[in-house]
């Protein structure tokens, strides 16, 4: 992960870097217990480090059977779900932007979270299995962002602003498939298990409901973090990458392949939680520079750190849980426009 | 290394031929100028040749090898390509840009390594412009961006280089720097093919010429003996005279005003 600079790279730009990411991991540490401790029952700092710790190490038990039950049964899955999630939909999201050339894309902006849900949906409604489900989900997402894709190729016209404005038909049109899916569902059984499963929460996850998904979140961010040099080339364009010796249907295949998959799993897991993956990659960006080598690691920890300060938030603001998607969308809209600002005077 | 093209021709969807019968060849340490009109298919071949675009009929051989049997990294080892004008969207550093160059000597699971890193620096030493290197690719001048690709096709050791009309866009001075920045790479070794709209460029380059004209074809020789005052005024429909410059030690083209 570290670079191994001649003399005359920048080293100050060197310096940051490191110290960005380092203090991005320990943000992420302090997040994860704090939000291990934080909640309707309070568990002490120390005590509920030591109760996860007592798992690996023999630690004599010091705490009651009540303060383990409620950071290892229902804090520890969810912090390591909220955590997970936020790690990979800023990965997939920096992913997205790189592949289309294009620093306004997210899992959500493309139409990729509505497609898994409307995939999902059609499972549901078939008596699937949690794996058929998951599958599904996978199958709406690529849909969805071929889709996406594909109408600013048939118009021909490859800017920044085309390729959002399909990404949200294509979502629309996702989201009223998803309507027109819950009108046929049996209001008494299949319709509250659709909606149930789209809202999504990190507060119901288990650790054998995390389980059967992790493989599809953890084995395609390998992937891309191992072949995130070639989307550096990628970025610059089509006929720059080929022109470099980049097989170019096949590297861009492996990637959407790769940061859809996860963006489906992630809502197999959470539901839909928007503007993560477009808010953490641009931040990171701006902090370190545009090289994935770089910005991909940065944006993990960020999201990962940003996700579970949000998921703290939304369990201890009010008396009732507050969805995450909430929180991310008050928070994502202003970004939005700021990015857009930016990217208006960059061209001007 | 030689470069070798046989009856290339490309068209788009069953459209008209864009260029035809096209024949040459470029041995190592020639510069080969493209000269032709407006849309008379100089980007398009020198894409073909490129490795951008599949010529629809004929044959590209690099050191006898046709071009469609290369894998394309091995293409990219042999061949750099400097593009027109390229609109980056995000800010890479300039060294991070150049070390692009090394991409297919770079594995697919494999970042660039150090010495990677140092062929980048020294591309940039090679073209005077070391200072630009932490500079974000998207702040620099047009000049510079352009001297910062050739950079790159240096850092990929290729043995031609394709320059795409590497003096549009560019000031007065820029553009006298780089055709003798060209000489230079061609004085090195490297075969040089490029496209410009200045046939005075041809004149200071010398080397060999191709002249497209509105049919497709392609005249090719030497640039002293295809380039006349005929041939030009015919292939512009302008006047021009080509005089010899004192002091310069050079031929000039210059067009009339009128007719």
């Amino acid at each position: 992960m570290i670079l191994k600079d001649s003399p005359k790279n920048g080293r100050a730009a060197d310096m940051k870097y490191h110290m960005i990411l380092w203090g991005g991991a320990a943000a992420l540490a302090f997040a994860f217990l704090l939000s291990l401790t934080m909640g309707r029952y309070a568990v002490p700092f120390s005590e509920a480090f030591q109760i996860v710790f007592s798992n690996v190490f023999p630690v004599t038990k010091t705490w009651s059977d009540i303060s383990e039950s409620v950071v290892m049964d229902l804090r520890f899955p969810r912090t390591v779900t909220a955590a997970l999630v936020g790690a990979a939909l800023a990965l997939s999201g920096g992913t997205y932007q790189s592949i289309f050339k294009n620093p306004m894309c997210s899992p959500d902006l493309l139409g990729v979270s509505a497609g898994a849900c409307v995939g999902a949906a059609i499972a549901i409604l078939a008596n699937g299995s949690s794996a058929l489900i998951q599958g599904c989900a996978f199958v709406g997402g690529i849909t969805a962002v071929v889709l996406t894709v594909s109408i600013p190729k048939l118009l021909r016209n490859d800017s920044t602003t085309i390729l959002i404005l399909t990404g949200v038909v294509v979502g629309g049109l996702m989201n009223s498939v998803m309507s027109m899916l819950k009108y046929v569902a049996d209001t008494d059984t299949k319709l509250a298990e659709i909606t149930y499963w789209t809202m999504g929460s990190f507060a119901t996850v288990t650790i054998p409901e995390l389980l059967p998904v992790l493989p599809s979140i953890l084995i395609p961010m390998g992937v891309i973090l191992l072949m995130r040099y070639r989307l550096n080339v990628l970025s610059l364009g089509d006929n720059e990458a080929r022109s470099l010796g980049v097989n170019l249907q096949r590297t861009r295949g492996i990637f959407i392949f790769c940061s859809t998959l996860i963006s489906a799993s992630c809502v197999c897991l959470a539901g839909t939680i928007g503007w993560v993956g477009l808010i953490i990659p641009h931040t990171s960006r701006m902090l370190v520079g545009s090289d994935n080598q770089r910005m991909l690691p940065v944006s993990m920890l960020f999201g990962a750190a940003f996700m579970l300060v949000i998921d703290i938030f939304c369990r201890t603001v009010s008396a009732s849980e507050l969805r995450i998607g909430i929180l991310t969308g008050l928070l994502g809209t202003p970004f939005f426009i700021f990015i857009l600002y930016e990217q208006n005077r960059r061209l001007r | 290394m030689i470069l070798e093209v046989e009856n290339l021709a490309y068209r788009y969807h069953n459209g008209p031929a864009i260029f035809q019968d096209i024949n040459f060849r470029l041995e190592q340490g020639e510069i080969l100028s493209i000269l032709g009109t407006n849309g008379a298919g100089k980007s398009t071949l020198l894409n073909c040749l490129g490795n951008l675009y599949t010529p629809c009929t004929g044959e590209i051989r690099l050191d006898g090898t046709s071009m469609r049997r290369l894998p394309l990294t091995q293409v990219s080892r042999l061949v750099g390509y400097v593009p027109q004008i390229h609109y980056p969207v995000y800010a890479y550093s300039v060294r991070n840009f150049v070390v692009m160059g090394r991409t297919p000597y770079i594995g697919a699971f494999s970042r660039p390594k150090k010495e990677d890193y140092e062929k980048a620096d020294q591309a940039l030493e090679k073209l005077h412009i070391s200072h630009l290197a932490e500079k974000a690719y998207t702040e620099i001048s047009g000049g510079e961006r352009q001297q910062v690709t050739i950079a790159r096709a240096l850092a990929q050791e290729p043995k031609v280089i394709l320059l795409d009309e590497p003096t549009a866009h560019l000031d007065y001075g820029n553009q006298i720097r780089t055709v003798r920045l060209i000489r230079e790479l061609a004085d090195e070794g490297y075969g040089v093919i490029m496209t410009t709209h200045n046939p005075d460029h041809v004149l200071m380059l010398g080397g060999k010429v191709g002249v497209l004209d509105r049919e497709g074809r392609m005249e090719f020789g030497d640039a002293g003996v295809i380039l006349t005052e005929e041939k030009l005024s015919r292939l512009y429909q302008v006047r021009l005279r080509l005089v010899q410059v004192e002091g310069l030690d050079r031929e000039a083209c210059v067009a009339s005003m009128s007719g």
